[in-house]
Order: structure tokens, then C-alpha cells, then sequence
């Protein structure tokens, strides 16, 4: 990697850093100890089940909601401010410029995961749960769906305005999640129509429902090894995809 | 330095609009060492020619050619380019020192380098007393001292600008054309931006006018002016020979001024027999000049035609 996407990078974190976004992880910290109290409260034997539950649904959606908003506004506010051009103007080629920032944002997601994660831990050991390596691989995939939903909305947001990106990559989002669950309902073996959107969008489209590992963890449901290599195939390809797109589409982009 | 060749662009503002050319097959050349202004009203299409000249917007024909001074690959031409865009932002969290410093590190230069550059140009701009403090905190006169100084982080040997007095007051109006004139002086080629002619007028040995996407005029300022001569006088005298004046053939014109005198025009051919004429009644001349256009008049008058 070139120094120019690292120099790029850091500043992009220190600038996301700096808009003080991680303060959803105080937030979201303070609601997941609340959470937790009731629940522990409520949930009689299952209590560290259920805190896993909501924590991981937390940690989820704080990721995704990071990586939507900020990510549809990673480069439309350099070109509203005319900061990028202070930095391409110097000799710095614009897929560095792009991938720095998303490097950059991509860490500050990274740290909000690994920072409310740690929290989840501490209190789900402290209910008497006990360590899976399931609990671990659901992370990874919550970032990598996080990581799927940044490189989506900075790319619509490439030849859209944010609040489109948004609007798209949030439908795509739960279109993604919900495909599946649509697989199994009387309505799909019936309807022509259906069936073949449904078969389109799960073969051409990201289907989020493929790296969500919660349920197996929750259920203590078995996995084939072979399941992770192909779902993190998935989703690496996915964010690959996403990503050369918007390399040619801010290639081409007219910077006026 | 910098060839425009029959350059055109054109925007299109709305799907079901025509697009409107904004850059009309516009050609002229800088040539290197010289210190050129880039003139023409709002609108007409400077930002457009400077942001197609960065690469930063395509243009629909013609081209643009860089000379092998500058660099083979359009990578090391911008490497050897000092941009300062109009109303600069920067990121409000960093400092002036740090800023400058990602900036010259994305130039490639070392550290060493860069320090020496930010105390010759912070002081030079008047602003190395404000570089540890958070951008957040500048006025608009830091910031275009500070986007001045990122410019010139990397030593470049051709610097644009557009725009860059803008917002300025008067000292800072005359530091900014006093490091305009120094980096001519080290033999950069300077390229700048502005509406305000008389701004240009001052310093540029150089000039490109362009009028609504087209070529109006480039070459010397001297040359421009010289060409615009009247070649016509004007003496200001009591309005007590007004009588005695519409009696002489030679004068074009008489204007009554607000404090007894009148105005008078005559053409330079006849400045001798108007001298004598002034001998032979015994008149008190107030004031007598060659009526020479300002740039402001000359440019701004021809673009009006």
C-alpha cells in the first residue's frame, strides 16, 4: 500500500475521530449496562443469552449505522469543501485519495466494534457466559457487513447525493437481510414474480443474511468449517466489487 | 510553460438543457518565468480553465500541453505545481503547522524540507505566529495566508492561484503581491486569478483576458496599454476662455467643471499650435495631460463592445 493512502488514511481517521461520531460508543455503552440490568433482572437462567442478544444487535447497528451515514459523505464533503482539492492537486493519484478514506473511516468502525464488543465481554463473563469461537467469528462478520454497507453508500453516493446513497443502501440493506427469510414463505413458491426478483437479488445483489452468524451462536447451532471460508469470501468480494466501482466511477467523476 | 489549445468545455446544467459552453475553443500560453494575470469578469471562466489545466474537470476538444520542463507524466507535472483554489477550507481540527506538513508529506518531500519551507513562506505571508493554533480559530485573512503557504510547501516551480487576494485587507493585499513578486524574482512562473484588475495591473508583466469562454487577449500588459492609447490631451483651463476656445478648430471637445474650469480634448497632432494659442492669450493652464487609459478601462471597456 502506497504511503499516500496511509498518510490519507490517518487523517481521515483523525478527522472522523475528531467530529467526535464515537461518542455513540459512550452512548451505546451506557444502554447496553442498562440493558443488561433489566434483562438480568427478567431472564431467569438465560440471562447471558440474552444480554449476548441485544449487545451483538447493538454492535451491529451502530457499525451499519456508522459506516451508512458517514460513508455516503466520505467524499462528497472533501469536494463540498474543497479540501481534496488542496490534496489532488499534488501528486496523488484519486483511487489513493479514495482508499485512504475509506481506510480511515474503516478504522474508526474497526475501533467502535472492538470498544463496545470489549464492554459486551466484560458483562456477558460477568452473567457467567463462557467463550465461543462463534462469538468471535460474529464479529468479524458484523464488521464485514459494516465494511459492505461503507463501500455501498460511498459508492451511490459517487454519482447520487447522500441522502439517496442512504435511502438505496438502506433498502438494500434489508432487502439483503431479508431475502432468505422470503425463500421460505408459501408466497415464494407460488408467485413466478416473486420467486425470480428474489432468485435475481440473491444471486446478484449482496445478501446480508449470508454473514449473519447470530442466531447460530445463540442457539449453540452447528457450522461447517468450509461455511467461513465461503462467507468471508463472499463478503471480501463484495467489498472488492463495491470498491473498484467507485475507483472508476471518482475517476471519471468531473470535480467542479 | 502551459499550452491551451482550442480548448472547449461545456456543462450541462439541466438534463432537458442545452449545455452551456463555458470554455470557448480557448487558447493561449504561459511562458515560463513570467508572473501572468488571468483576467476576465465573473463568470467567464478562469476556475473552469484552472481546474481543467489541474485535471480536475475533462475538457469536451482541443487539448492542453504542459511543457518537458515540467514533467513527463501529469504525476510529476503536479507535482511541480503549487495550487491555491478560491475560498479554501481546510480541516478545522488540524493546526496550520499540521496541515501544512500531511500536505508536504503527500508532496513526497522530507521533513527537513518542509520546516525550512514553512519558515521562509510563514513569514514571508505573516502567519508563522498562528501555525500551532487550530485552523478553527483563523480569520479569513489567516486562511488565505495559510492556503497561500500550502501552496508553496514543495517549492514549486509553477504556482496558480485564483483568486488569491480575495478577502485580503490592504497590508495583506501587499504581502501576498510582494511574495508574488519574490517567487518571480527566484524565476517561478506565477499564474493568477483575478476580477480586479488593477491588482493584476500592479505586478504582472503578463496578461490572458478572457471574455465568456473566449480569448480576448494575452500577451504584455505594456503592449495592451500602448496599444489602447488615445493619443489625445487634455488641459484644464478657467472657464473665463470657454468663448475664446469653441473659436479654435483643434478642440474636440469642452466639459464644464464643477469648480470654474472647463476640460478641454484635443488630439495629440495639435499639441503645438494648442501650446501656442496658450502662449499668445497668456493663459493659466491648470492642468495638462496625455489621456492614457487605465488596464481596468482598457479591458473592461473592449470586453463591453
Amino acid at each position: 500500500m502506497s504511503m499516500n493512502v496511509l498518510l490519507i488514511a490517518k487523517q481521515s481517521f483523525k478527522e472522523i475521530y475528531q467530529s467526535k461520531v464515537l461518542m455513540n460508543i459512550l452512548f451505546l455503552g451506557v444502554l447496553l449496562l442498562l440493558l443488561t440490568f433489566v434483562v438480568s433482572e427478567f431472564s431467569y437462567g438465560v440471562a447471558e443469552k440474552v444480554t449476548l442478544d441485544i449487545g451483538l444487535g447493538l454492535i451491529s447497528l451502530s457499525g451499519v449505522a456508522i459506516s451508512l451515514f458517514l460513508g455516503s459523505r466520505l467524499i462528497v464533503n472533501e469536494v463540498e469543501n474543497r479540501t481534496l482539492y488542496m490534496v489532488l492537486v499534488r501528486p496523488v493519484a484519486r483511487y489513493e485519495f479514495l482508499l485512504g478514506k475509506v481506510i480511515g473511516l474503516a478504522a474508526i468502525v474497526f475501533l467502535n466494534l472492538i470498544a463496545l464488543f470489549s464492554l459486551l465481554l466484560v458483562l456477558y463473563f460477568a452473567l457467567g457466559g463462557s467463550w465461543d469461537n462463534m462469538i468471535g467469528w460474529t464479529l468479524f462478520f458484523v464488521y464485514m457487513e459494516s465494511l459492505l454497507v461503507l463501500v455501498m453508500s460511498l459508492f451511490f453516493s459517487l454519482f447520487s447525493n447522500p441522502i439517496i446513497s442512504i435511502m438505496v443502501t438502506l433498502t438494500m440493506f434489508i432487502a439483503g437481510h431479508g431475502v432468505e427469510t422470503v425463500k421460505e414463505t408459501h408466497l415464494y413458491q407460488k408467485d413466478d414474480l416473486l420467486r425470480g426478483f428474489v432468485d435475481f437479488y440473491t444471486q446478484w445483489l449482496p445478501n446480508f443474511d449470508k454473514l449473519n452468524l447470530k442466531n447460530y451462536v445463540l442457539y449453540n447451532k452447528f457450522l461447517p468449517n468450509d461455511w467461513f471460508l465461503v462467507a468471508s469470501g463472499y463478503s471480501f468480494t463484495w467489498v472488492f466489487v463495491f470498491i473498484v466501482f467507485a475507483i472508476v466511477l471518482f475517476n471519471k467523476k468531473e470535480l467542479t | 510553460m502551459i499550452h491551451f489549445n482550442e480548448v472547449t468545455k461545456s456543462f450541462q446544467e439541466d438534463f432537458w438543457k442545452k449545455p452551456k459552453i463555458v470554455l470557448d475553443r480557448l487558447s493561449f500560453s504561459l511562458e515560463e518565468g513570467t508572473i501572468t494575470g488571468f483576467l476576465g469578469a465573473n463568470g467567464a471562466g478562469k476556475t473552469t480553465s484552472i481546474k481543467a489545466l489541474l485535471g480536475f474537470i475533462s475538457i469536451d476538444s482541443g487539448s492542453i500541453n504542459y511543457s518537458e520542463a515540467l514533467g513527463a507524466s501529469f504525476k510529476e507535472v503536479r507535482s511541480k505545481i503549487g495550487y491555491f483554489p478560491e475560498s479554501p477550507y481546510f480541516y478545522p481540527y488540524l493546526t496550520g503547522m499540521e496541515f501544512c506538513q500531511y500536505l508536504g508529506a503527500l508532496q513526497g518531500i522530507s521533513k527537513n524540507d518542509i520546516e525550512i519551507n514553512i519558515k521562509k513562506w510563514g513569514e514571508a505571508l505573516n502567519i508563522s505566529y498562528a501555525l500551532h493554533k487550530k485552523v478553527r480559530s483563523y480569520s479569513k485573512g489567516m486562511l488565505q495566508r495559510l492556503g497561500f503557504l500550502s501552496a508553496l510547501i514543495h517549492s514549486p516551480s509553477l504556482i496558480i492561484l485564483d483568486e488569491p487576494l480575495s478577502g485580503l485587507d490592504p497590508i495583506g493585499r501587499k504581502e501576498f503581491k510582494d511574495v508574488l513578486q519574490l517567487l518571480n524574482k527566484e524565476g517561478r512562473t506565477v499564474f493568477f486569478s483575478s476580477h480586479i484588475v488593477s491588482d493584476v495591473e500592479e505586478i504582472c508583466e503578463n496578461l490572458v483576458v478572457i471574455k465568456e469562454g473566449k480569448h480576448f487577449y494575452s500577451g504584455k500588459t505594456s503592449t495592451l496599454l500602448e496599444e489602447s492609447k488615445k493619443s489625445e490631451f487634455s488641459a484644464v483651463v478657467s472657464d473665463s476662455y470657454k468663448s475664446a476656445i469653441s473659436k479654435i478648430d483643434l478642440i474636440k471637445t469642452v466639459e464644464n467643471q464643477s469648480n470654474g474650469m472647463i476640460r478641454i480634448r484635443f488630439s495629440n497632432n495639435h499639441h503645438g499650435e494648442f501650446m501656442k494659442w496658450v502662449q499668445d492669450q497668456k493663459v493659466s493652464l491648470i492642468e495638462l495631460k496625455s489621456e492614457n487609459p487605465t488596464l481596468e478601462e482598457v479591458i473592461y471597456d473592449s470586453s463591453s463592445r
